[in-house]
């Protein structure tokens, strides 16, 4: 067989998830011992087609082909074999094991039945130098920092005659000496002809270190650019945006004519946590405030920080000019700030409990004739409450597993609409959700600011926060930028300061 | 009517109650001594120590948690009371204190492991050790004898002819009930034991719930240590014994989860008189004791099978 000097060709891979295509005829490369950056925004498809080259995923249609040989029936076993391992940002190592163990964890080295553990130290000693790591192979990798976490992940790739190696966003955790570091590893890699596919947002990195950088929009190829040099960080931009704008259609047009008219209800200054830096805003009554950001960029943790679910570091919220006292939840939850949270599987609903008790969870001493519930009137309301956001439900006693990703996703919104709250929180308001409910979404959110009261909506569904909000702000790397604007001529602008133009 | 789904349903929830029914009618097959009323008052009695302890086994396990200590606070506040009562304290105040203790051993279980983040298995399992070497200390290892007749009264007394003690099980388990089902604190135990995260998010102070739950615990296995103590006319200092481990047992035989959240008192209640009809049908059919150890284990396996149907997702 003629040796075509790719390690993986993928061709025509197309993914469908439900009614909606992650994925739409991917053709794609990756030479033996190149770098390979993979770059788009949310949701352009980088994370399936992640899944898909690892064998996580089945495409519905196309071929893959590695090492010349045609994969029938690509599972994560069968792409491992075929020498293709991906560096999570959760790396796949046991944290009391030691470096030696976690290398050869599953191909241990053998003397008479038992492990030859001289011989695995010494192995693990020299790939480890390969690398140039001085890594004691007897270490415990819960005492070693993420950048050397993910040096002896490379160990235990080198150690069973990896090919490509995919690495998902491998800088977001790492030092800028780490990131440094990681960079000349990549070196070596490629100097021992091993292929690596490099997944980031992080376009400055990937100038820096990528042979060919391929551009994924909408489930899409756009371009692939076999010469790096010369392009700039613009152009990339650009593609990764695309200059028309599309209209989705399904998304819901919000009329924008009551912009910015109430008083100032939450002011929030110079909050810090983690990963947001001196965070300013303040938001009106009326007002649907909108922050969206790459997956990553800390916009997640403001809104933790926002609901009083995470306690900054630095930094006050006031509520009517009265400071609240962040990272205490009851607190927040009692003043009228509520939080619909990003995950509502674990974070929203609880499963053992009825839709109805999920409704009124937060609501219990509301409904009380002296100590006792009084579950006549909390019926009566839970019936009203579902009505106005058209919960699709066989009854209200059901059980929440009953009910489509949509209605669980209302049904953790009308827990709040029972309350007389001031400032609604949304985390990723409409992530896997039908669009219907959608629209019904959307319809309460409206509704719910038209009472003096005010909405922030964290999301990185661009669509929805440009067609949702009065105004947006951009996370980048914990920073907050703009406002900007709502309304889909600022799209462009919005999405080029997510990519960091003009802020970086 | 019920469509097949909503059986299935039912049949799953409520799957113990079919369990007891046929261990009801293996009973009476097997023996014509077991469906006469003195056998059945006897069962009632027998069963209310472990089900008094059980109640509070059932806060702890809806919240996810599990509480190994129970057997202690049993032996320590027995002992108090016994002290107590045949001492110049009086029976009043070594009830008083016997309680308080209990409750201050449960609180104590509930701080360490929320505020502590120490699981409760291993909080519940230091506690256990302690409090069953400050039941020793309390009486220098041996029993104590001469109990008052107020005393032995509270344990094995009768009202007409109904068992006091019983009495007792059954007024705790209806107010468990009601606090459980129609009490906010009794909805957030069940939320904090389903999904403590969401809970969390909801607003519920699930830490509070928590370090409660605990408590309650500590108070009945109080309370049961001075019904024990009154029942067997003794004070011993070991006579917590394996109450923890049949407690948690008569709770998951009842259909409550382990892993919290699902479940309820009712089934509890049932869930102790099946341990207690298996203990009496083994004794009237003259099995000795280590046949009924065997019979238990095996019973608890076959409820915890059962038991994993009615999780959901």
């Amino acid at each position: 067989m003629k040796d075509s000097g790719y390690e993986i060709e993928l061709r025509d891979i197309h993914k469908k998830f439900g009614a909606t295509y992650a994925l739409r005829g991917i053709d794609l490369s990756i030479k033996r011992g190149e770098v390979h950056a993979i770059i788009g925004a949310n949701g352009a498809g980088k994370s399936t087609l992640i899944k898909v080259i690892s064998g996580a995923v089945r495409p519905n249609q196309g071929n893959i082909v590695v090492g010349g040989q045609q994969v029938r029936t690509p599972t994560p076993l069968v792409m491992q074999k075929m020498g293709i391992a991906v560096m999570y940002q959760e790396l796949d190592l046991v944290p009391w094991l030691s470096v030696t163990e976690n290398i050869f964890l599953g191909h241990e080295i053998l003397r008479n039945g038992f492990i030859d553990f001289n011989k695995e130290y010494r192995t693990a000693e020299e790939l480890l130098r390969e690398l140039n790591q001085s890594i004691s192979p007897k270490e415990i990798i819960a005492k070693l920092s993420i950048g050397k976490r993910q040096m002896v992940y490379l160990a235990k790739c080198l150690s069973y005659q990896t090919r490509v190696v995919i690495m998902d966003e491998p800088t977001s955790a790492l030092s800028e000496h780490e990131i440094g570091e990681l960079m000349k590893t990549i070196g070596r890699l490629k100097d021992r002809s091993i292929s690596v596919i490099f997944v980031s947002h992080k376009l400055n990195e990937v100038l820096q270190i990528a042979d060919r950088i391929t551009i994924l929009r909408d489930g899409m190829k756009i371009n692939t650019h076999n010469e790096v040099n010369g392009i700039s960080r613009d152009q990339i931009i650009s593609e990764m945006i695309g200059k028309q704008f599309v209209d989705s259609g399904s998304a819901h047009r919000h009329s924008l004519n009551h912009l910015r008219t109430g008083r100032n209800l939450l002011s929030v200054k110079n909050l810090s946590g983690k990963l947001v830096a001196d965070a300013n805003f303040t938001l009106n009554a009326g007002e649907i405030l909108g922050v969206t950001g790459l997956v990553g960029s800390g916009q997640e943790e403001l809104a933790a920080l926002l609901g009083g679910a995470a306690k900054p570091i630095a930094g006050r919220i006031e509520l009517n000019g009265k400071e609240l006292n962040t990272g205490d939840i009851s607190f927040f939850v009692k003043a009228g700030i509520y939080m619909v949270p990003e995950d509502r599987r674990t974070q929203g609903l609880i499963f053992t409990l009825s839709i109805s008790e999920n409704i009124l969870i937060s609501n219990l001493f509301n409904y009380t004739i002296g100590p006792f519930i009084d579950w006549h009137r909390t019926a009566s309301d839970v019936r009203n409450v579902i009505r106005k956001i058209n919960v699709k439900a066989p009854n209200i006693d059901a059980s929440i597993a009953t009910l489509s990703g949509g209605n669980q996703q209302k049904v953790v919104i009308a827990k709040w609409l029972l309350r007389e709250g001031k400032i609604l929180i949304f985390n990723e308001p409409t992530r896997g959700v039908d669009i219907s409910s959608k629209r019904e979404i959307y319809f309460a959110i409206e509704e719910f600011v038209r009472h003096d009261r005010a909405v922030i909506i964290i999301s990185t569904d661009i669509e929805e926060i440009m067609t949702m909000c009065h105004s947006v702000m951009v996370c980048y790397n914990g920073q907050l930028h703009g406002p900007f604007a709502g309304g889909p001529q600022n799209k462009e602008l919005v999405m080029e300061t997510m990519l960091g133009k003009g802020v970086e | 009517m019920l469509n097949t789904t909503q059986t299935s349903e039912y049949l799953k929830k409520y799957n113990f109650l079919l369990l007891f029914v046929i261990l009801l009618m293996i009973s009476s097959a097997f023996s014509p001594n077991f469906l006469t009323i003195q056998n059945l008052l006897n069962i009632w009695q027998q069963s209310s120590i472990l089900g008094v302890v059980s109640i509070g086994a059932t806060f702890v396990i809806l919240i996810a948690g599990i509480d190994l200590s129970a057997g202690a606070v049993v032996a320590v506040s027995g002992m108090i009371v016994s002290l107590a009562a045949t001492g110049n304290a009086g029976l009043v105040l070594g009830v008083i204190l016997a309680v308080t203790c209990g409750i201050a051993i449960g609180l104590f279980n509930g701080l360490i492991s929320t505020l502590g983040k120490v699981p409760g298995f291993i909080t519940t399992l230091a506690t256990m050790s302690a409090g069953n070497g400050l039941a020793l200390i309390i009486t220098r290892g041996k029993p104590i004898y001469n109990l008052p007749a107020s005393l032995q009264f509270l344990g094995g007394g009768y009202v007409g002819s109904l068992p006091l003690m019983g009495i007792i099980w059954v007024v705790l388990s209806i107010i468990a009930g009601i606090v459980l089902k129609w009490l906010p604190f009794g909805r957030h135990v069940y939320a904090v034991g389903g999904n403590s995260e969401a809970a969390r998010l909801s607003g519920i102070k699930t830490k509070t719930i928590a370090i409660i739950a605990y408590t309650v615990s500590g108070f009945l296995a109080a309370i049961a240590g001075i019904l024990l103590a009154g029942w067997l006319t003794v004070g011993y200092p070991t006579s917590g014994g394996s109450l923890p481990l049949e407690s948690i047992a008569a709770v998951v035989l009842g259909g409550t989860s382990l892993f919290g959240g699902i479940g309820g008192i009712g089934g509890t209640f049932i869930g102790v008189l099946m341990l207690t009809i298996i203990t009496n049908i083994f004794n009237l059919l003259g099995f000795s004791s280590y046949f009924q150890m065997i019979g238990y284990g095996f019973i608890i396996i076959l409820a915890v099978f059962l038991n994993k149907l009615i999780s959901p997702g």
